[in-house]
């Protein structure tokens, strides 16, 4: 290896490295809070390391706001909301996709349009559709909108429009109808676009906190974001509390993560767009 | 393209019913056992479906056959006369009409002569007299399933149309008058197809044989069988033999080109010919040459005339050029000819076989078989029975045309959720939100009152509103430079390929994956000025940290710091897949012209990951406009409103003080500022983005 190549090499772990640390740094920072007694808190010299190692944090966290069941809201809206927007979208994508009609370019035009209005323009009608629905502060409130996902619907189409006809045709021949061409061979080839898309929409459920904070306001069935913004403004300056919370909403994510790092950086690369 | 139909019981049984049909009508007579193994369908279904057809009168038993050991087997066969098939055939002079059965048996012949420059309603009707008189002449009075008919020229199937005909001087005719008159299917095919067609069912070729019909007389014409089926391109002219080239610079044909074969190969040619001998005193016992006709010429071969014999002669070797092009083409089983100049007789044939005796498949494979249909003019009418009934009896893969009702519900089904939700979510919400944007609403008391643009006027008045836009300005300035500057800087850092890199890479990701309310409550905690790590490790270095989110100078620089440490990974990683598709063959070209690192970052690496830069620019400003969660955790707008950005004025005048219009006014002003951001981009990304074109 040249002296240069030495160099060069070097000059990549550096910055990487340093890199890494402002990354990881409010991480440890987090951990580290999450993990001091109350009174640690406001001590300076700053405690880098807490000592004593508490856990009152976690404790507390659990007794004071019902966590568990906000994890659970969570897990339950994000894995709805990602069934909704694949099934419903990946069912308009096959038409927009394969099946010729009258009017249909019109249509899929019109749901491009769409996507130009930001969700701050719909979101106040929208709170007054599910008022009017009697659908606030109900899980069906926060999952409703999601049946309609312009972008979902253009991503899969751009995709299933790359599947051969020939192979729906000769499905057809085979007797298949449209229904089984869609669950049988559109939906199988599709695979690795939908887990792109579920785990993208499964993220930005889980992390979404506008609409929830907006439909919901019962406190059993809030979501984690909008519960620890509730931790936030109740009990704003226990910070052990606050970072274990904060902790805990990220776990399920992070072991998705190491799972299927690779759906996960192919969705966000694809989802650019959506913004 | 034609639609493909679905499959179920229901159409595999018809599908068998065809197949059976067809065997019967093509191989038949033959016995319940026999048709069971070449259908290769059970004899049961066999039986069954024979039941059926003779219930239906398309079956008849013909008493017993040879047996082959035991007792005698009956013999099956589809009996033609169940219904009729009118065949038309249009010549330039005249229209010969037939009424055949189903098995091509002519029954009644007619003919009718062409009116010259008669128009298409005149001859419409011209065609209906006569196919009515043909079928008054029908003793059975069997019905009418379809009429076949072949004209020269290029046709329309599917419309029933004859596009163009040099021959007849006809452009566009449409037969659907006829088809409607007797409310059956027209079917319109190309005469040298016809011709093809009826080879099959006069026995001169086997069935699913490749072969050529090739027809001499006014015009040449050919219709190219492959496997059993006519071959009629993606448009349906296949097979204009005649306007095959085979005389460079040769005589000017009416198409345009010049020395097509039918200028050398047909009736043209041999009338011209003798008239130029004539012309030269070559002795012949043609004389007076401008009332002569191709009938003089072929006598005056038959009675011995040399002159005649031998232009014969060279028509045939003209044309066998032609044939010999087509057999290497095709490499067919035969060749079968037909039409009003095979007369020319021996002669004729002694030219083409000289020619086609020699040809690539020569040497090795069986001399191509040179066969003349002596069917005379009836050919052509036992064509367009085929035609028809072919076209009865296809298999039944097809849809009828149109969208089924069953297509229709599918798509209704399939796009019924995005279309609820497309409508209650998206076009009934944009719509109410313009209305709301020009009431006064307070969503408890009463009705929105409506007060056209006053919202928007109160807005863009109100004092806040330069704070609001000049805080997210503020916010984009900071936000933006350092955003492409770190991604960019940690894509290049990740396009390396040393050992951990995949580390690194997953080490950078992580605070995309973490939730804005997760991050930004870490973050205030990070930049609390007191007991904050961000102070404590400046204080490490000496420096005193600023107070943050508790000044309103530094509040906004703290909310892009958290933004930037939470968008990094994300945004590397899409210019990460720009870098990758850079071509590797200008950093060699580079690093031969003795460029460095710096160098080729610069002059490479960065314009050519400007479209990406664009996209992630585009994509960042719409994400700074809509800037909401890391405020509303962080700052909830302060101090003193120095973080106040639009959604957050958003949120809050709808959903704290209940200002329905006032914050749907608010949610259009955004939509017109993330508009117009996008539009300048979209104008000045001329100025810096490079497109390899």
């Amino acid at each position: 290896m040249s002296r240069r190549e030495q160099i060069r090499r070097l000059g990549f772990y550096l910055f990487a490295s340093i890199i890494a640390f402002f990354n990881l740094m409010p991480f440890f920072w987090m951990v580290s809070t999450s993990l001091k007694a109350r009174g640690a808190l406001l001590v300076l010299p700053v405690q880098w390391i807490p000592s004593p190692v508490s856990f009152d944090a976690y404790e507390r966290l659990f007794s004071l706001f019902p966590f568990g069941r906000a994890i659970f809201n969570s897990l339950f809206v994000a894995s709805a909301t990602t069934a909704i927007v694949v099934l419903s979208s990946s069912m308009a994508a096959y038409v927009f996709a394969k099946i010729p009609f009258r009017g249909r370019d019109t249509l899929f035009t019109l749901f491009l349009m769409t996507m130009m209005i930001p969700g701050q323009v719909t979101m106040i009608p929208n709170f007054l559709v599910l008022r009017y629905l009697g659908l606030l502060n109900s899980f069906l409130g926060i999952l409703a909108p999601s049946v309609f996902n312009a972008f979902a619907v253009f991503l899969l189409r751009q995709n299933m429009r790359g599947i051969p006809d020939a192979l729906s045709e000769a499905a057809l021949i085979d007797g298949a109808g449209y229904a089984a061409i869609y669950v049988r061979i559109i939906v199988p080839l599709s695979k690795p676009v939908l887990s792109a898309l579920s785990v993208i929409t499964f993220m930005g459920a889980w992390n979404d906190y506008l609409w929830p904070l907006i439909v919901l306001t019962d406190r059993a069935k809030m979501t984690l974001p909008v519960g620890l913004s509730l931790l936030n403004t109740q009990y704003g300056n226990q910070y052990n509390l606050l970072m274990a919370g904060g902790l805990i909403s990220m776990l399920p994510i992070l072991i998705l993560y190491f799972f299927a790092q690779k759906h996960f950086e192919q969705g966000l690369s694809i989802g650019g767009i959506k913004g | 393209m034609r639609q493909l139909r679905g499959g179920n019981r229901k159409r595999i049984k018809e599908h068998n019913r065809i197949l059976v049909i067809n065997h019967l009508r093509l191989h038949g007579p033959m016995s319940r056992a026999d048709l069971a193994r070449y259908t290769e369908l059970g004899l049961s279904t066999i039986t069954y479906i024979i039941d059926e057809l003779m219930d239906d009168g398309l079956v008849v038993e013909t008493g017993a056959g040879e047996s082959s050991g035991g007792r005698k087997p009956t013999m099956l066969e589809f009996n033609g006369s169940v219904a009729a098939v009118v065949g038309i055939k249009i010549e330039p002079t005249r229209i010969l009409f037939s009424r055949m059965n189903l098995l091509g048996k002519i029954q009644q012949k007619a003919a009718a002569e062409l009116p010259p420059e008669a128009d298409s309603a005149a001859l419409n009707q011209l065609l209906i007299d006569n196919i009515s008189g043909l079928l008054e002449g029908d003793v059975n009075s069997a019905p009418l399933v379809g009429i076949g008919i072949a004209v020269s020229g290029l046709v329309d199937q599917a419309h029933g149309k004859v596009l163009y005909s040099p021959i007849l001087a006809w452009d566009e005719f449409d037969f659907t008058p006829v088809s409607r008159h007797f409310d059956v299917p027209v079917i319109v095919e190309n005469d040298a197809n016809t011709f093809a067609l009826a080879q099959v069912w006069t026995g001169m070729v086997p069935h699913h044989s490749s072969f050529l019909g090739v027809t001499v007389g006014v015009g040449v014409g050919l219709g190219i069988v492959i496997d059993g089926q006519v071959f009629r391109g993606e448009h349906g002219g296949a097979g204009e033999f005649g306007h095959l080239v085979i005389q460079h610079e040769g005589a000017p044909c009416y198409c345009g080109q010049r020395g097509c074969l039918e200028m050398y190969a047909s009736d043209h040619f041999a009338l011209s010919e003798v008239k130029r001998h004539i012309a030269l005193g070559v002795p012949t016992i043609l004389g007076d040459s401008d009332s002569l006709t191709i009938n003089d010429v072929y006598e005056a071969a038959e009675q011995g005339d040399r002159c005649a014999q031998s232009i014969i002669y060279k028509q045939g070797q003209n044309l066998g050029i032609g044939l010999k092009n087509l057999v290497n083409l095709f490499n067919p089983a035969a060749i079968i000819l037909g039409g009003e100049g095979i007369r020319g007789g021996k002669h004729l044939l002694r030219g083409i076989e000289l020619e086609l005796a020699t040809n690539f498949f020569a040497k090795k494979q069986q001399p191509v078989q040179l066969k003349v249909c002596s069917t005379g003019e009836d050919v052509w009418l036992i064509g367009t029975c085929a035609l028809v009934v072919n076209q009865i009896y296809r298999a039944p893969i097809f849809k009828p045309g149109g969208l089924g009702m069953n297509r229709r519900l599918t798509i209704f089904f399939f796009l019924l959720p995005s279309l609820v939700g497309l409508l209650l979510f998206s076009i009934i919400p944009i719509g109410t939100s313009l209305y709301l944007s020009l009431t006064e609403w307070d969503v408890i008391g009463g009705a929105p009152k409506f007060h056209w643009l006053k919202n928007f006027r109160d807005i863009i008045q109100n004092e806040e509103f330069p704070r609001v836009l000049g805080n997210t300005l503020y916010f984009i300035a900071l936000y933006i430079p350092l955003i492409l500057g770190a991604s960019l800087l940690v894509a290049v850092l990740l396009n390396n390929k040393y050992p951990g890199v995949g580390l690194y890479r997953t080490i950078y990701y992580v605070p995309v994956l973490t939730s804005w309310v997760a991050a930004a409550l870490l973050w205030k905690w990070l930049l609390n000025p007191r007991y904050g790590a961000i102070n404590a490790i400046l204080g490490m270095a000496g420096i005193t940290g600023p107070s943050w989110l508790h000044s309103k100078s530094w509040a906004m620089p703290g909310i892009v710091l958290a933004s930037v440490w939470k968008d990094v990974g994300y945004f590397a990683l899409i210019i990460l897949a720009g870098l990758q598709g850079i071509d590797t063959s200008y950093y060699e070209a580079a690093e031969i012209d003795g460029a460095n690192w710096f160098k080729k970052l610069t002059r490479i690496t960065v314009p050519l990951v400007t479209p990406t830069l664009f996209f992630v620019t585009i994509i960042s400003v719409i994400n700074s406009f809509q800037l909401f969660p890391q405020v509303m955790v962080m700052t909830e707008g302060g101090p003193g409103g120095a973080t106040q950005v639009f959604v957050e004025r958003i949120y809050n005048y709808a959903f704290r003080y209940y200002k329905m219009g006032y914050a749907a006014s608010y949610s259009w002003i955004l939509f017109v500022f993330i508009f117009a951001a996008t539009l300048i981009q979209l104008q000045l990304q001329k100025r810096w983005v490079h497109y390899e074109s």
